[in-house]
Formats: C-alpha cells, structure tokens, sequence
C-alpha cells in the first residue's frame, strides 16, 4: 500500500527523528517541552509533542541518553535530557549513512525528473 | 531533588488515564516513563499558564491525542497487543456468574451433607447380672459421612461443570487464579463430609460438631474471601479491558499498522500469565 498525506510524512520521519533529537542534545541537555516545541516548529518532524516521550524512552533505554532533575525558576523542576557517549557515538554514525542516503535519494529524484 | 507536583486536573487525569491503558502490554519501565514524560510536558506547559480549563484545552491539543502517543510507543514492537473489542469472555457478568455458582454449590453442599448425615440415639435396658436392677443405656452414634460425601459430590457436580466452563474460557483470570476457583466446590465438599467424620473419630460426638462448624467457617470465611476477591479483580481486569475498547475506538486520522498492533484483535496480555 502507498501511504499518503500524514502517514507519508510518519513513514519518513521514522528512524530520522531518534537522530535529530540526538543532535538538538549535542551541545546541552535540553528538558522534554524544549525539545518538543524545537521539534514542532515546522511541523514536519514532528505532528504532536505528545509522541516525543515514547522516543525519549527508547534513547534512554538504549543508553544514548541520559536524564537528571534540575530545580527550575518558572514551574515544576524538569527532567533534563543528555547525550551519552553511546549516544554521540551512533549520531556520528548516522551523519554519515545519512549523508550518502541523502545523496542516492536526490540523486535518484533529480533523474527521474530530468526523464521526465 | 524535590519531585515535580502532580496534575490534578479532570481533563489531564483522564488524558494520562487513556494513555495508560493503552500501553498497557509495554515493558513497565518504559510504559511509566512515557506517562511521567508526558504528565511532566504537560505539568511545565501549564505552569506557563493561569490554568484554566481553556489553557489545558490547549496544552492537551499541542500535546496530541492519547493514541498517538501510543502508537508511537508502540511502533515497531511485536508484543500481542490488547483487543478493541471486549469478548464476552472479558465482559464483567462473567465474574458475577461464577460467584453466583460458587455461592450455590456451597449451600447444596452444606443442605446435602446435613441432611443425609446425621447424629442418632439410641436407648436401651440394661438387666445387671444379679438379675434385680436394670440400667438404661444411651447410645449416640453418628452415620452418614461417606454417604454425606458421594451426595455432596453428586449434587456439586452441576455447578462445578458450570464454573468449570465460566472458568475455564475467561479471560480474566491467571491460570493460577482458575485453578483455584474450580478447586473450591470441590474442597467445600471434602471440608463439609471429611471434618465432621474427622471430629467424630477423634472426640466423639462433640467432635461432629466441632468439625460441622469448622467447615463452615473455612468454607464461608476462607473459600468466601477467595471468590470474593478473584471476582472483585476480574471485574477490575474487565473494566480497564472496557477502557481500553473504549480508547481504541478513538482511532487517529494517521492511525497506521503500528495503531493496529496497539488496539489489534489479539488476546489480553494477562490471559497467559501464570
């Protein structure tokens, strides 16, 4: 089945977006509402902000980040995401595997197009 | 470290509510990590706020629906998932039902017994040897405990097949919890014939007493407590498990194969614990 409208963008979006919250953490931790409201600014890596913390979950899980409280001067203190050595270690990886992906992908579209 | 407080508001209880049941089936850890995640999200958007119901309103909106965040948890995962329909295995009369038999085969057991067993006395007279003065003699004895036992049995057979089956095709209770629930008529039979005759050997005929009221109280007291409170856990599994079918039907607009697998046609998680 081709997926269309929402369900396209989800179906991109998955196995990229792990990665870019990694790279919002390479230079300070950031806590949960900071990373969401980076993220849905566009609204195309992510639709709702809700849907950040199953993947905040499963980068803390697999050790990539890791969480500490800090107090805060506005609210409730907040859960602070930061990257792991792990963590900065497989971004690294990705960079580059996204690098020639990127590439085939455009490279692929641009041919087509020109076929055209 | 002082702890984050607590959202205490209706429309958010009930949003972190429906996010739990639906990731029901995920590894704890990470299941209570999403909720705290998004209960935190939601505790610092609204801390930026009056917080009135429109501003919760509208932190929920940017927060998103409840099942989208589940299927994002549960993207990617294999793990049997709860169904969107409730079966009338799950649904909560069933519990109900098995009570109401077990409550009947204790008092067919209790009449049975008491009625077929029973203390008699018997008197008779005595002439002494010097052949001058009698003596009346009372013998009490007490019959009827095997007998007690095959019409406890025969009468209980009825309702334990019909709780056997209840039992047996719910959903709602571990194999453990079953395997108790279908022991009990016949244990209440065993205490009602066995502990009577018991006494009797022991002390005589007080002793049937003793071992009369002795089985009542087990039987009442301790297998009573047991139904009372497997029922009361079923009809709790078969609530949430009528939640759950509940959220499911709110499927998402982007709803995909990952949604599917959260709310599929799979058995509940609980139906193959120990």
């Amino acid at each position: 089945m081709v997926p269309g409208g929402d369900s396209k963008l989800s179906h991109l979006r998955r196995g990229a977006l792990e990665y870019c919250v990694l790279a919002l953490l390479e230079r300070h931790e950031r806590y949960g509402l900071d990373i969401a409201r980076e993220l849905t600014t566009n609204g195309v890596l992510m639709s709702s902000e809700g849907t950040l913390y199953p993947l905040l979950a499963r980068l803390r899980k697999a050790s990539w980040v890791s969480t500490s409280w800090q107090e805060s001067t506005e609210g409730p203190p907040r859960r602070y995401y930061s990257l792991t050595d792990e963590g900065a270690a497989a971004l690294e990886e990705f960079r580059a595997d996204w690098t020639v992906f990127r590439d085939a992908v455009d490279a692929a579209l641009v041919s087509s197009g020109e076929i055209a | 470290m002082k702890q984050p407080r607590y959202t205490v508001h209706p429309l958010v209880a009930r949003y972190l509510h429906d996010l739990d049941v639906l990731l029901e089936g995920i590894e704890p850890v990470e299941r209570a990590e999403v909720v705290e995640g998004v209960r935190e999200h939601i505790d610092t958007s609204l801390s930026h706020t009056q917080g009135a119901d429109s501003d919760v309103r509208a932190v929920l909106a940017e927060v998103g629906p409840a099942s989208a965040v589940a299927e994002e948890a549960w993207a990617g995962r294999t793990s049997p998932a709860p169904s969107p329909q409730v079966s009338w295995s799950s649904r909560a009369w069933l519990p109900n039902a098995v009570a109401f038999f077990e409550a009947a085969t204790l008092l067919v057991v209790s009449v049975a017994v008491g009625g077929s067993a029973a203390v008699s006395s018997s008197s008779s007279t005595v002439t002494r040897e010097d052949g001058q003065s009698t003596m009346e003699v009372t013998r009490i004895s007490f019959d009827g405990s095997v007998s007690g036992a095959l019409t406890a049995l025969i009468v209980a057979i009825p309702f334990g097949l019909v709780i056997l089956v209840l039992v047996g095709v719910s959903a709602l209770w571990t194999a453990r919890q079953k395997a108790i629930l279908m022991a009990l008529p016949l244990a209440s039979a065993i205490a009602f014939a066995g502990l009577p005759m018991l006494g009797y050997a022991l002390i005589g005929i007080n002793g049937v007493y003793a071992g009369a009221w002795t089985a009542l109280a087990l039987t009442v007291g301790g297998g009573g407590f047991l139904v009372m409170a497997l029922v009361g856990r079923a009809v709790e599994r078969s609530t949430v498990s009528r939640q759950r079918a509940s959220v499911c039907s709110l499927r998402p607009s982007s709803a995909n194969a990952s949604f599917d697998r959260t709310c599929g046609p799979t058995g509940l998680p609980w139906t193959s614990a120990a």
